[in-house]
């Protein structure tokens, strides 16, 4: 099942997926709409939870 | 994945996101869903790395950027109005109540859940769930018909059809060389 799904998505997204948006996000000031980013402290948190249950590999 | 359509009615804000995104304008906006949803909108890449398979952490991983105020606990599609025979689709990143950050994304992305957000300086998120409900913004069915631009074989469709119980679901049909054609979700099964 692995196999297949890896198959599927090779020959499906590679070939359709196309940038739709060319611009980096960094580009953007985003203290505009979002202020000082208050989150940073709790996204790295979520993030290192994740690194912690793991990530899915492909 | 189940996605059940829903169509919400605000001319304004659909016919803002349907021209976005203009060529001269300051970005982030600021956009308003029927004075629910706070959408903060930008032209960036999210599928940067998408089809990197090279690099696990980047292969199917939306990336975003690292200054929201709170980490991502959903994502949700939204379908813009036609504008001549085009739709565009939008990805919206929840990280509060009725608040997210949107961008454009290609329709393929909808075949099933990505496997992180990655942000931008670092970090994956995992913990998050893909809402089963897509909006759109105009009573017209959905239906749109993607061919490869590199391969005329490869295909991909998207179909709204009504069901039984007076909803509307998404139907996604994939059109690969050498295989059957498949047909992704539209009774919550995948049959092939």
């Amino acid at each position: 099942m692995e196999d297949f799904t890896w198959l599927l998505v090779s020959k499906i997204f590679i070939p359709l997926v196309e940038p739709v948006q060319p611009h980096s996000w960094e580009v953007f000031d985003w203290s505009k709409v979002f202020g000082k980013p208050a989150g940073a402290q709790a996204i790295e948190q979520a993030c290192q939870d994740a690194d912690a249950i793991g990530v899915f590999e492909l | 994945m189940n996605y059940q359509v829903q169509y919400i009615p605000d001319p304004v804000f659909w016919s803002k996101l349907a021209k976005l995104p203009l060529p001269q304008s300051d970005y982030p906006d600021m956009l308003t869903l029927g004075n629910i949803t706070r959408f903060a909108y930008a032209p960036g890449n999210v599928l940067k790395g998408y089809t990197d398979w090279s690099t696990p952490s980047h292969a199917l991983h939306y990336l975003i950027p690292k200054d929201l105020p709170a980490p991502v606990t959903s994502v949700g599609y939204l379908f813009a109005p036609l504008t001549g025979v085009h739709r565009k689709v939008y990805v919206a990143f929840f990280y509060g109540v009725g608040q997210a950050l949107l961008a454009q994304t290609h329709p393929m992305t909808l075949v099933h859940k990505p496997v992180g957000l990655r942000f931008t300086g670092g970090g994956v998120l995992t913990d998050f769930t893909v809402s089963h409900i897509v909006i759109k913004g105009d009573a017209a069915p959905i239906h749109m018909v993607i061919d490869s631009p590199k391969n005329p074989h490869l295909g991909l469709t998207l179909s709204e059809s009504p069901t039984a119980n007076g909803q509307s679901m998404l139907n996604i049909s994939l059109r690969i060389p050498g295989m059957a054609s498949s047909s992704i979700n539209p009774s919550g099964a995948v049959s092939i």
